[in-house]
């Protein structure tokens, strides 16, 4: 392991870390993915992956982890996007939708109203204020 | 499922579920030998006896959040395993952790493969950056070892915050598939 080039790395990252804490503005979003058996199944890992690539690539400010079977098999693969207390479900994920989803739900705040899945503690089961 | 990789990724995620803080994941090809050995252990809440008897009946789960308790990872691996003159192996202590191995003739035709087994650990790495990994993948000519732990050592209490950061993925990507 080159753990050398990690020092370089930290103080790098280091930075950037403490420009986004400075920005008190921005707030927490988490996308969480299902994999349980059935989610794997149906892709999520792919989903996953592009889930990564994608915040990655639009320099979003997002945790991105997994969790096991939300209890959506019929609708796999799933994910759950979370900010500050609100959670909106997205199912039938694709991953050449990904990009659309995170532009229009983290980069401009918009439901993806088309792909969103309504289930308790879900914010979708309120009337939309859009 | 077709892929060795889709199974250590639903075996891995039984881990996460079980609060394992580290998890191993070894495989080893030999040809030598005529035999290919899949293992994942963690260091979770494990499981009581009578709770390891039922986990490879389809219809235990863990899940307590929903009604329908069905769960299908383990009687999946286990069918594979089995279905290609392999071995099936689970030991559990509650408090201590949770080991799952299978192992099968290096020949046999009905093996699947492997897939792209360092894609999915890759992915496992940054999606869970509260879990330590560890991953060998050995073979009659070379082994190859990444360990996360030494990064967060290394990192300090950066470390989970630095995450994600695109400049420590790309180096997890480097370590990971590239070397």
């Amino acid at each position: 392991m080159k753990l050398d080039e990690l020092k370089a790395i930290r103080e790098k990252a280091a930075d950037k870390i403490a420009k986004r804490n400075a920005d008190a503005s921005q707030s927490e979003w988490k996308i969480v993915v299902s994999m349980g058996t059935s989610g794997i199944l149906y892709g999520a890992r792919d989903i996953l992956k592009k889930i990564l690539e994608e915040v990655e690539s639009l320099e979003l400010n997002v945790l991105v982890t997994q969790s096991g079977s939300f209890g959506l098999d019929d609708i796999e693969p799933v994910c759950a996007i979370y900010h500050n207390d609100e959670k909106i479900v997205y199912g039938k994920l694709k991953p050449e939708m990904i990009r659309e989803l995170l532009e229009t739900q983290i980069v401009n705040g918009n439901i993806l109203t088309s792909y969103r899945v309504a289930v308790p503690g879900d914010i979708g089961n309120k009337p939309a204020s859009e | 499922m077709y892929e060795l990789s889709l199974f250590v990724l639903d075996l891995v995620q039984n881990s996460i579920t079980a609060d394992a803080e580290i998890i191993k994941i070894w495989l080893f090809e030999f040809e030598s030998e005529n035999l290919v050995t899949i293992t994942v252990a963690d260091n979770g809440k494990g499981m009581s006896k009578e709770v390891m008897g039922k986990a490879v009946d389809p219809f235990m789960t863990s899940k307590t959040e929903r009604k329908k308790k069905i769960g299908l990872g383990l009687p999946f691996f286990k069918q594979l395993i089995e279905s290609c003159e392999g071995k099936f192996r689970i030991k559990s202590k509650l408090g201590i952790g949770t080991v799952v191995t299978g192992s099968f003739p290096y020949s046999n035709v009905d093996q699947p493969p492997v897939g792209n087994l360092e894609e999915t650990i890759l992915s496992l790495v940054i999606a869970n950056p509260g879990i330590d990994f560890r991953y060998t993948r050995r073979n009659d000519k070379k082994e190859k070892i990444f360990d996360t732990r030494p990064v967060r050592k290394m990192l300090g209490s950066d470390a989970e915050i630095m995450w994600q950061s695109s400049e420590l993925m790309e180096w997890f990507r480097n370590e990971l598939i590239e070397s």
